[in-house]
């Protein structure tokens, strides 16, 4: 198979109400800022791929609202309306098939702008669920129950990942919620939907990711630090909760299982190097670090308490600060995929993890995340 | 300079609207069966021959194999709690904090959402039976089972 790269990630800092800027300048300032570093100029990129949604921006067809933004004007620009790790996978697609050999794919969101408990309502199905009020909020927190009660573990554990994860996000200059907490006062917090409180559920932001792929043959045209899309899989569960077993996630078990083949990965705790995980709730990160292998199941919090995932282990997971420190619905995934390839560039500044080789990016979508994308990036 | 800033930002304006769409959503024909029965009081879900699964809410083909689903079966009205939780803020449309828990009613194979009350916040657990109320003037939509309370 041709080998693509990811020549150049940019990202805007996360904010709770970017008061300055509608979003399709949110977009254009991303965009500049990629085109500026990797000296693309607009008339030789013909593939887009944008990421967005319909509810989240309060419009039909989002992508029109940003299309001039991303250089799409007489060219082909393509919308997935799901979370920015499947836009990479399709923007991969579209270079693969031929047609193209290079892609710029792009998330935004503006979670201040709409009501997110009436917008992650709808989520739901109108006929059996919808009426009941329902949101993002309370079906995670389902699952997290399911979760905790399958392994014996308390709200305590999930504190562990606030922590780190907070923590992290006081290096990451695009975070938007960052704290210096004790598991203490973490659980000081008010609950919100139990076994959640205010820290376990990632903050809703404005922000926008922009990557630029190329094909192997084009990608030095761009960099000298290609980042390689080494393996990828996506899988889906059952859209209704009550259809699936809430305290495990076979749609990420498999998407993993796939990425890993395709990259050659056996012993996924010893091939990479640094994790960065779509933690929208602080028990997702336990649950997934448990699914892809890197800790047995019920024993994700032991990754962190050992100190083998915190920003000086063996394998960080989510130095960054994970999407705990800020979540633009749909862009969260991208940058989830972004900041893996600054880790493997070397340019992750204050939470670089030293001599990052190979790294795993994840996203997900969906209520009590139906839907993951797994990623294997690296540098060779 | 700063206080240009601060002018400048003043001028900044969001523009408030909003959106409200009717719809007219058609239910199918399992649904519209299952909504008339329970506005009798009467739950009723559907079993796919293959995986002799039986679904609830009931749906016209089974969410795994696709099968038809040709059998309807009455299930509940007693339910064991799967998860819960304890939604201490004014959830949408029902504007007020809301238990819910994913129930599997007695016979049926998956579970659905709903909502609890008169239950004791301490007491709730996975595992625990519960049983359900019906509305007293059916509308056509789930909260025709008002909610769940403890047996």
């Amino acid at each position: 198979m041709d080998r693509v790269a990811i020549v150049g990630v940019a990202q805007t800092k996360f904010e709770a109400q970017k008061l300055d800027q509608n979003y399709a300048e949110m977009v254009f300032e991303v965009v500049q800022q990629l085109f500026a570093q990797t000296g693309a100029q607009y008339a030789e990129i013909d593939n887009i791929v944008t990421a967005s949604s319909d509810f989240w921006d309060g419009r039909t067809i989002s992508s029109m609202a940003v299309q001039d933004a991303v250089g799409a004007w007489l060219k082909s620009e393509t919308k997935v309306s799901s979370d920015g790790t499947l836009a990479v996978l399709y923007a991969l697609m579209r270079i693969l098939a031929g047609s193209f050999k290079t892609a710029l794919v792009v998330a935004h969101c503006k979670s201040s702008e709409g009501d997110q408990k009436l917008i992650g309502n709808a989520v739901f199905d109108p006929i059996y669920q919808r009426q009941l009020g329902i949101d993002l909020v309370t079906s995670s927190a389902l699952q997290a129950q399911a979760y905790l009660h399958a392994y014996g573990l308390t709200d305590k554990d999930l504190a562990e990942v606030v922590v780190k994860n907070l923590g992290n996000a006081q290096l990451n200059p695009h975070a938007q919620r960052a704290h210096h907490l004790s598991i203490d006062t973490a659980l000081q917090a008010a609950l919100v939907a139990d076994p959640l409180r205010e820290f376990d559920i990632a903050p809703p932001a404005d922000g926008a990711c922009a990557l630029l792929l190329a094909h192997e043959s084009v990608a030095a045209r761009y960099t000298d630090k290609p980042v390689w899309l080494q393996g990828v899989g996506h899988c889906q569960d059952q859209y209704y909760l009550g259809d699936r077993d809430l305290t495990t996630a076979v749609a990420l078990e498999k998407a993993a299982a796939a990425a890993y083949k395709m990259a050659g990965i056996t012993d996924p705790r010893q091939q990479l190097d640094v994790v960065e995980l779509y933690e929208a709730y602080s028990y997702q990160e336990l649950m997934w670090t448990e699914i892809l292998g890197l800790a047995p199941r019920g024993k994700g919090v032991d990754l962190i308490r050992q100190g083998v995932s915190t920003l000086s282990g063996t394998l960080p997971v989510n130095p960054s600060g994970g999407v705990l420190g800020a979540h633009a619905m749909f862009v969260a995934g991208l940058v989830r995929v972004a900041e893996a390839t600054l880790q493997l560039r070397g340019e992750a500044g204050r939470h670089q993890v030293p001599h990052a080789r190979r790294a795993l990016a994840h996203g997900m979508v969906g209520p009590a995340a139906q839907t993951h994308c797994v990623w294997i990036l690296g540098r060779d | 300079m700063e206080s240009t800033e601060m002018e400048s930002r003043e001028e900044l304006i969001v523009y408030e609207s909003s959106m409200r769409i009717p719809y007219r959503w058609a239910a199918g024909t399992i649904a519209a069966r299952f909504y008339r029965e329970l506005a009798q009081q009467q739950l009723w879900g559907t079993r796919c021959p293959r995986s002799q699964k039986v679904l609830f809410p009931p749906r016209k083909n089974c969410n795994c194999c696709l099968q038809e689903t040709t059998d309807w079966v009455t299930v509940g009205p007693q339910a064991t709690v799967t998860s819960f939780t304890v939604a201490r803020y004014n959830v949408a449309l029902l504007n007020e904090p809301t238990t819910y828990a994913l129930l599997r009613l007695d016979g049926a194979d998956t579970a659905f959402i709903h909502r609890l009350k008169e239950v004791d916040p301490t007491q709730l657990h996975i595992g625990m039976r519960v049983t359900a109320v019906f509305a007293v003037e059916p509308q056509g939509n789930i909260l025709d089972i008002d909610y769940f309370r403890p047996v």
